[in-house]
């Protein structure tokens, strides 16, 4: 069986408690990390190859290094607003085993030298935040959280902060200007948020996953994480599997494993033994891939080089009942309806985009329509204040490049090709 | 100073500004929504999209600072095609309301789409409605022409810090809204709002169907209001476009920028205050000798005899420019006359003040430099000889009663103003001055910055500046002004080196 | 009628306030915590919450009606939540809301008459794994199908599931 470093749950299904997180060598990462030095910390994590588990896949160790060193008030936030369609792994980090996530806060926060670590939480999953909170107060109660943690010297406040039903904030400056109580609106970068973050101060935004892989390498180091997966994109990942396969969830592998073993073994195949006809690797926004991709690796750079991206490996499994057309029109509209407005080519050109889909999935699509779509795209990619634009062209765009017969048998013939087809509409 | 290049050419630039600023400096235009010097900078329009070599995608220029080498390129296909895809999503749901919208001719969206796109739209959806709400009693908002540059939101919380209009919703359903039409009524600089969109989603309702502003002739002057001095445009009715029927008369007043100075507004009151200069029954429209109007050549002839007497006293004003105020000034020097300066008019500051100043006359400062006494000190002599300089505005009270005095009870007095005052009805004679759109003229205000108004209209009825009421041998303002500079501020100065901006003294 | 916060509002709003730095911070928890006392983000909520911590009001509306779990019209006592996003929606979402409406006689965006339910389609709830899924006030109801649908909407009739 593969290593498990986040699933402690798979171990002990009451790893929650607090009690029987410290039997499986819970918050000893932690003592261990406070008898080093801060910027050792940050190498060993650099060491590691730990690429972030949000979407963007930046190295963790080298975003902890832009922190500024010296006094002064710093922070640390957990980007828990898992927003992203398809990606449901988060939660069951939070709410299966939330300690190490908070013990991954605690290491995280004396490393960057932030004294105080909000986990911003999407509103929806208020649920899951009663779990982390408890976990949280069992933590300040055992001393791991609070002041002169363990002893060191070092004191580190930890809070949750609930969204309020906004993709946006799950890009890191929107969620810090949600955090201090604005609209969730991304800021303009430079300045990056290790330079002017959170009321002004430096911080740093991590995604879950990636904060509770930092406690067992500090506790077993970096040499261990170092021999699961391949290079430059190591330890392991969970990847969220939804749409339609037979066994959907949440399985947590080493990273790199084929797209086939993850769709066929664990999560069962595709139901009903029907064909695949499109499967999106890294939740909406990483370009769709088919067929022939499925034995690809699992992991940043490997994606990257057929032209998608791991994200944050949430697959999406689409059989052939699906129509192409309605499914893209469906997350056009997602990206129209969350785009924050604050810039031109997202705020016009997503909603358009959807208008235009929409108007070929209903049969009354026009010709020249799909060129139009294309040419939006190239008219938002690149020119947005965030990614939020580049996301939705990153969804749309690669989907009608690979699907376009589908798309404008839509607009000639008026109906879907797809002869059993799931309504989405 | 380190060294940029812009298409191509090297330049070199002062670090730590951005690339629309220094381009501006360079004479570059790069077209903007968003951005303005006096705000915190957006970044939302897009519109400012430049390449810099190196860079993977376009960036904005006004959130863009330059480096040591940066190579930037604002016209290049790239940064040609960003632009027309913006004005296109700009366009997608703006009413072509330009037959009926007051922005047209000075529309940022009118101007940017002829230069830059001219592009068909492509869009054919339904486009979204909102009401036009008149949000306050000077302003009405139109949300539908809106393009979300954000600048009247950032303007009444970062300058005013009054709050009163704010995004609401997100995506393409975002607009704008007041909370507090009360509030904006009560905001001193509220009309300012107008100037700062670019298009026409925020207008003045003293302007609205007024007049098309290419009937207008847009001239810069100062505003007389307050001695802040700020810069003003004064539109006036265009001798060459009139229609039949028009008369010559300012139709509005905007804000103009003066960097230097640092100011990009004006206040409410400064900007409605051309009403005041527009009332033509009030205008003295002939010389006045003892209530019956009388020619200009005999006038003259009267002053100068009445002004041929050993003990004269001539009351400046800071109402008027340096170049009447000098005039005058030298006429009493040449026969040995008193001087005297009024004190200004004061009126309580508003909430919040900003820049608006105390002192409600333009040349205050003028008349201290020179280190003239204040008519508080003027003896009790009756003069055979008083004239004084009066405007459309106030002086103090006190120094008000005691020009009454002096005026009442000397031999022969004079007043030179445009409109009628209680000045003008106590003196023997009146003689009809400009307003100060009329001719040029500088002021200097409260923090000692010389700056120059310039003439917009011709002399209405019989108003001539005062040197030629008083035969004196000036043939222009500038004449004027060359020996005020010399004389008291011993520099060697005229209109061209003053600049359109001025400098502090 | 001008709305308040009682002592007891007072306390618990203090504790929150004691989590951040400054009152701005609080603008959105506080909304949370006006929405759930006073049952959905009226103009007036959005004027107390902005006295309550000595901010312009239109800096409170521009964050409640940005942000889609702010309910700006009251919303029934259960508060049917669908996704509809693309998981969900592979796996059927849509039945069900045809179904809802079958069964309440509502359309997404309306209350029924009773003010028991109200329906909405929303955006990913991330729980896609168990899609398709509805969120009732502040519970998820996982892996549905048509008829699991009917016996929520009868137990949610009867009283029987606390939300």
């Amino acid at each position: 069986m593969s290593e498990i470093v986040l699933f402690k749950h798979l171990i002990d299904p009451e790893v929650r408690n607090i009690e029987n997180y410290i039997k499986l060598g819970g918050y000893e990462g932690l003592k261990k990390a406070l008898s080093m030095k801060p910027d050792e910390i940050v190498e060993e994590v650099k060491r590691s190859n730990l690429r972030g588990r949000g979407g963007a896949g930046f190295p963790t160790g080298l975003k902890w290094s832009f922190m500024p060193k010296g006094e002064g008030q710093k922070y640390f936030v957990c980007n828990a607003d898992e927003g992203e369609p398809g990606t449901f792994k988060d939660r069951y980090i939070m709410s299966e085993n939330p300690h190490q996530l908070i013990e991954g806060m605690v290491i995280g926060g004396f490393a960057i030298g932030a004294t105080v670590g909000y986990i911003y939480i999407r509103g929806e999953f208020e649920f899951v935040a009663k779990t982390l909170q408890k976990a949280i107060d069992e933590a300040y109660e055992k001393g791991f959280l609070g002041k002169n943690i363990l002893n060191s010297g070092f004191d580190f406040d930890l809070y949750i902060h609930l969204g309020a039903g906004a993709y946006i904030c799950g890009e890191e400056t929107g969620l810090i200007n949600s955090l201090e109580g604005k609209t969730g609106q991304p800021r303009l970068k430079p300045p990056f948020p290790a330079q002017y973050g959170l009321f002004g101060k430096p911080t740093t935004v991590n995604n879950v996953e990636t904060i509770a892989c930092v406690p067992d390498i500090i506790r077993k180091g970096a040499d261990w994480f170092l021999t699961i997966g391949p290079d430059k994109n190591n330890g392991t990942k969970i990847y969220a599997v939804s749409g339609h396969v037979n066994n959907p969830g949440v399985f947590e592998l080493p990273m790199g494993t084929p797209l086939r073993e993850i769709i066929f073994e664990h999560a069962g195949g595709i139901i009903g033994g029907k064909k695949l006809k499109a499967v999106i690797p890294g939740g909406s926004s990483a370009p769709v891939l088919g067929p022939e991709n499925l034995d690809i690796p699992m992991d940043f750079d490997s994606l990257k080089n057929v032209g998608s991206m791991l994200g944050s490996g949430a697959i999406i499994v689409m059989s052939e009942d699906t129509c192409i057309v309605e499914a893209f029109t469906r997350l056009a509209k997602f990206y129209a309806h969350e785009s924050c407005g604050q810039c031109t080519p997202c705020r016009e050109g997503t909603a358009w985009m959807y208008k235009i889909l929409k108007r070929i999935e209903d049969g009354e699509g026009k010709k020249g329509d799909l060129d139009l779509v294309l040419d939006i795209c190239n008219k938002i990619m690149g020119r947005t204040v965030c990614p939020l634009g580049d996301a939705a062209v990153l969804c749309i765009k690669p989907a009608i490049e690979r699907f376009r017969e589908e798309f404008e048998y839509h607009i000639e013939h008026k109906k879907c090709m797809v002869e059993n087809k799931i309504p989405i509409f | 100073m380190i060294s940029v290049k812009i298409n191509d050419k090297e330049y070199q630039v002062e670090e730590g500004k951005t690339i629309l600023e220094v381009a501006k400096e360079i004479g570059i235009e790069i077209p903007h929504y968003c951005y303005h010097p006096a705000l915190s900078i957006a970044g939302n329009c897009r519109m400012c999209l430049v390449e810099v070599k190196g860079m993977p995608k376009p960036m904005t220029a006004c959130s863009t600072r330059v480096s040591d080498g940066m190579e930037i390129y604002t016209d290049s296909e790239l940064v040609k095609e960003a632009r027309k895809g913006v004005l296109e999503f700009i366009l997608l749901d703006h009413p072509i309301d330009c037959p009926i919208c007051d922005k047209s001719g000075e529309c940022k969206l009118q101007d940017y789409y002829f230069e830059h796109s001219a592009q068909k739209s492509r869009y054919e959806f339904p486009k979204e409605r909102h009401k036009v709400e008149k949000i306050s009693k000077k302003i009405y908002l139109n949300p539908n022409r809106c393009v979300l540059c954000t600048r009247c939101v950032r303007f009444l919380r970062e300058v005013t810090q009054t709050h009163e209009l704010t995004t609401v919703e997100r995506g393409s359903h975002t607009y704008i809204v007041c909370t507090d039409p009360e509030s904006l009524d009560n905001n001193p600089f509220a009309s300012n709002i107008s100037d700062l969109c670019p298009v026409g989603a925020l207008g003045l309702n003293e302007f609205r169907f007024k007049k098309r502003v290419w009937f207008t002739k847009k001239v810069k002057a100062i505003c007389q209001g307050c001695s802040a001095g700020c810069n003003i445009y004064v539109d006036v009715s265009n001798r060459k476009q009139l229609l039949d029927g028009d008369d010559d008369e300012i139709v509005r007043i905007h804000t103009a920028e003066n960097r230097k100075l640092g100011q990009y507004f004006i206040c409410d009151e400064g900007r409605y205050s051309y009403k005041l200069y527009n009332d033509k029954e009030k205008r003295v429209k002939a010389p006045v000798l003892e209530g019956n109007e009388i020619s200009v050549e005999e006038a003259l002839d009267v002053l100068k005899e009445k002004a041929s007497v050993r003990k004269g006293v001539v009351i400046l004003s800071p109402l008027h420019s340096v170049e009447e105020n000098y005039a005058a000034y030298l006429f009493a020097k040449e026969r040995g006359f008193d001087v005297f300066r009024p004190s200004s008019f004061r009126k309580e500051l508003p909430e919040p003040a900003l820049f608006i100043e105390e002192k409600k006359s333009p040349n205050d400062r003028m008349l201290k430099l020179m280190k003239l006494p204040k008519v508080s000190e003027i003896e009790e002599i009756d003069y055979d000889f008083a004239l004084f300089l009066h405007n459309v505005g106030k002086v103090h009270s006190k120094s008000e009663v005691r020009i009454l005095s002096v005026l009442k009870r000397a031999t022969f007095s004079v007043v030179f103003e445009p409109m009628l005052s209680v000045f003008g009805e106590s003196a023997n004679m009146v003689i009809p001055a400009p307003i100060f759109v009329e001719e040029n003229g500088c002021y200097i205000n409260e923090k000692n910055f010389i700056q120059r108004s310039n003439k917009a209209l011709d002399y209405m009825y019989n108003a001539k500046p005062v040197w030629e009421y008083l035969g004196m041998d000036f043939k222009s303002e500038e004449e004027v002004f060359i020996r005020f500079a010399k004389e008291q501020l011993d520099k060697d100065l005229n209109y061209q080196k003053l600049g359109t901006e001025g400098f502090e003294l | 009628m001008a709305l308040r916060f009682d002592e007891t509002d007072v306390k618990k709003l203090e504790e929150i306030r004691a989590k951040y730095p400054n009152n701005q911070a609080c603008t959105l928890p506080f909304l949370h915590y006006a929405q759930d006392k006073f049952g959905y983000v009226s103009m007036d909520v959005i004027k107390l919450v902005a006295q309550t911590l000595n901010l312009p009001v239109s800096h409170v509306l521009s964050v409640a009606t940005f942000y889609t779990m702010y309910n700006k019209k009251p919303v029934g006592k259960y508060h049917l939540q669908v996704c509809t996003n693309i998981s969900c929606s592979l796996l059927g979402a849509r039945r069900l809301v045809d179904k809802l409406e079958e069964l309440l006689g509502i359309k997404p965006g309306e209350t029924t008459e009773d003010g028991m339910f109200t329906l909405t389609e929303v955006e990913c709830l991330g729980s896609c794994g168990t899609a398709p899924v509805i969120q009732v006030n502040e519970t998820y109801f996982e892996n549905l199908d048509e008829k699991k649908v009917e016996d929520l909407i009868e137990s949610l009739r009867k009283g029987e599931l606390d939300v």
